[in-house]
């Protein structure tokens, strides 16, 4: 019964791998190791992020991978599945990108790109709602309040020196 | 009418001023862009 | 004999300090309008915090210290020196409640390096702060590169203090008679070309199809730190974000044009375009783009194979004018400049930071005027040297006006290089001591310096504290021109020993 388990487990993991993770490149290596990839069909995975951009028949989004970013060059139809960006509050769909790496693409003026053959969009991405501290509120109107008082207090003594009264 | 003739002549010199100050940065690039052009050719030719 | 500070000198001081932090508390009111009208309640309450901390340092100060006197000249510049610091504290608070960063050491470091308008970043995921976090980094910037001083004096300082303080920002040329006037004449230039600049940036955004809200915002941050020579960006890549060869042509005109010497603006607006041509500054500026262009052409083509005449220049020059005008905007990674830039391409770019803009304008690094005039000196010495003895050899130059090279000038030239580029070259040391290769150690050390802000890579979250802490003091003296800060020093000193 275990070993049946095990063989199930064993079976569903390389499967996963097949379907997932055996072919995507860490975006740290097409940097790290940009000859070796250059003019390859890669295929990356991360979040897009910011804004989709373009001028009607291609468009650029760019996906986050850890610290690492690249231009993927997108055109209009491709351009409409990629729905969530990630922005504040927003946290970007996860896309899985196959295409032509360019380490200086001749087409766009020697940008570091990829130009996507296909996108699919691996986990959708979402809203998260923010929190607000109420130390921090609490806080605030505390220093306000005590604000205030100094402020009220330095108006008064400016008041009093120009009336000639005593001071310091 | 003289104050109005003063801050034209002060507008028309201000404009005057921006739109060459636009240009100058072009100047900056097309003397980069000729210079490159000619160590490139250099360069290509050698090779 | 030197008078020692005294207990006036720390109360005077401390007043101005008192209203400067009480201003940063007001100035912090914008970012929390940019916040409510984005409907981004925490970072709005993040900043109410931070502008009623101020609020509450300030006027505690001047309750405490509430006498107005003229500044001295050494009161003013210990003055300027200080509150580059308090701005630094003070204006790190809202950065460090984001949580973006790792430490407070870590907002620290960026908010010295958006007022003194380096660009070095220390962010964590700066794609998904918050717009008025964002707005406030660049705003910092806006700050600094106007002048933490200049903003203060348009709003508060009052007649002979206002010179001494406005000397020791930097900037020793007055364009008009009056300080304040000179104040808001640079104000003018500034607001008339965040119109243009704006308005242009905003264009191309839109028609590259971003909503018009955040195309906004992209533009008006994107000028605030082009302008001011500082190099922030609304997202983690830079200018690479855009994809855009004409925001990087808009871009590039934006800071060549804030690098330029605001006298030479104040010329040129008043009917001297010939300014332009005729100005010796500029003159030096050019040949001095094309020479350091030519050396990172020479070295880049010789080993690296560009695919074509256009990619190259794009790249290369963008780096190279980054660099000269102290903005540091890039449009590639860190990664290429690590694996493809040659070693004689790096030494140009270096070069070109650590001789930085023009004086009196935005730039950092040791000013072209100062380079210029060095030349003019060794010029002027050969040609004493070659002349009959009874000769009286004059040396011109034209800036603004037709002005003779003095000794004076060259000493000053002299003893500012001199500085600048021991400065570059501790850096780069104590950044090898930290374990890093001796060049890209130099490259950030000059980058810090000189307020530039292109990075090889080290300048990161998980850097050495120590290295930090360095940067801070490197951007620091850059941006104050070493002599503010020295006074400063001394005035400590002389607090720690009186007699």
């Amino acid at each position: 019964m275990k070993i049946k388990h095990m063989q199930v487990l064993l079976f569903l993991s390389i499967l996963s791998c097949r379907a997932y993770a055996s072919e995507i490149v860490p975006m740290h290596k097409l940097f790290e190791e940009a000859d070796r990839y250059e003019g390859q069909k890669v295929e990356v995975k991360g979040e897009a992020v910011g804004d989709i951009m373009g001028d009607g028949e291609t468009y650029w989004v760019n996906v986050k991978d850890g610290d690492f970013f690249i231009g993927i060059v997108l055109d209009s139809r491709q351009k409409g599945l990629v729905k969530n960006l990630g922005r504040y509050r927003v946290k970007g769909d996860i896309v899985r990108v196959s295409g032509i790496y360019n380490v200086h693409c001749p087409l766009h003026y020697g940008e570091r790109d990829i130009h996507a053959e296909t996108i699919e969009i691996v986990e959708e991405g979402r809203r998260i709602e923010e929190k607000l501290e109420t130390d921090k509120i609490i806080l605030s109107v505390l220093l306000g309040l005590i604000t205030i008082i100094f402020i009220y207090h330095s108006h008064r003594m400016k008041h009093r020196k120009g009336t000639g009264g005593p001071h310091n | 009418m003289e104050r109005l003739l003063k801050y034209l002549r002060i507008t028309y010199r201000w404009i005057i001023g921006v739109t060459f100050e636009l240009i100058y940065p072009f100047i900056t690039f097309s003397a980069a862009a000729i210079v490159c052009f000619l160590i490139y050719m250099a360069v290509i030719i050698k090779k | 004999m030197i008078p020692h500070f005294s207990r006036e000198d720390v109360s005077s001081i401390l007043h101005y300090l008192g209203r400067l932090i009480y201003g940063m508390g007001i100035v912090m009111l914008v970012p929390v309008f940019v916040g409510v009208i984005n409907m981004e309640w925490a970072p709005s309450i993040d900043f109410i915090l931070s502008s009623l901390i101020c609020l509450c340092a300030g006027s505690l100060i001047l309750l405490k210290f509430n006498e107005e006197r003229d500044l001295n000249w050494r009161q003013g510049m210990s003055l300027v020196a200080l509150s580059w610091v308090m701005a630094m504290f003070f204006g790190a608070i809202p950065l460090y409640l984001s949580g973006h960063y790792n430490s407070y050491l870590d907002s620290l470091f960026e908010a010295m390096s958006a007022f003194a308008t380096t660009g070095l970043v220390l962010v964590n995921n700066v794609d998904h702060m918050a717009y008025a976090y964002n707005f406030w980094r660049h705003f910092m910037c806006f700050i600094g590169g106007q002048g933490i001083i200049l903003v203060a004096l348009t709003l508060f300082v009052k007649g002979g203090s206002a010179f001494k303080v406005y000397v020791g920002e930097a900037r020793e040329e007055k364009i008009m008679p009056n300080i304040i006037q000179t104040a808001r004449f640079i104000w003018l230039v500034s607001l008339t070309y965040l119109v243009i600049g704006t308005s242009i940036l905003l264009f191309i955004n839109l028609l590259r199809d971003i909503s018009p809200g955040r195309a906004l915002f992209h533009s008006i941050c994107l000028f605030m730190s082009g302008w001011d020579t500082a190099g922030f960006a609304v997202q983690s890549q830079n200018i690479l974000y855009y994809h855009s060869p004409a925001i990087e042509i808009v871009t590039a005109m934006i800071f060549l044009l804030g690098a330029v010497n605001f006298g030479v603006h104040y010329a040129v607006w008043t009917g001297r375009p010939h300014e332009l041509v005729r100005n010796f500054e500029l003159k030096v500026y050019m040949f001095s783009i094309l020479a350091l262009f030519s050396l990172v052409c020479i070295g880049f083509i010789m080993q690296f194979p560009f695919p074509g005449y256009v990619p190259f220049f794009r790249k290369a020059f963008y780096q190279l004018i980054s660099a000269h005008t102290g903005v540091g905007y890039s449009n590639i990674t860190v990664q290429h400049f690590l694996y493809f830039w040659p070693p004689l391409a790096l030494l140009g770019i270096i070069l070109a930071m650590g001789l930085g803009g023009s004086s009196s304008s935005t730039a950092g690094g040791i000013k072209i005027l100062r380079i210029g005039l060095f030349f003019k000196g060794i010029k002027k010495e050969i040609r004493i040297l070659t002349s009959p003895e009874s000769a009286v050899i004059v040396e011109r130059f034209h800036h603004i006006r037709d002005i003779s090279v003095e000794d004076n000038h060259i000493k000053m030239s002299a003893i500012i290089i001199i500085l600048y580029v021991a400065v570059y070259l501790a850096g780069g040391v104590i950044g090898s001591f930290y374990g890093y290769p001796f060049l890209p150690a130099l490259f950030e050390s000059v980058s810090a310096t000189a307020n530039v802000g292109l990075s090889m890579g080290i300048t990161s979250p998980l850097m050495p504290n120590g290295l930090k802490i360095v940067y801070i003091m490197q951007m620091w003296l850059g941006r104050l021109e070493f002599i503010s800060v020295f006074v400063l020093f001394k005035f400590i000193l002389s607090l720690k020993s009186p007699q």
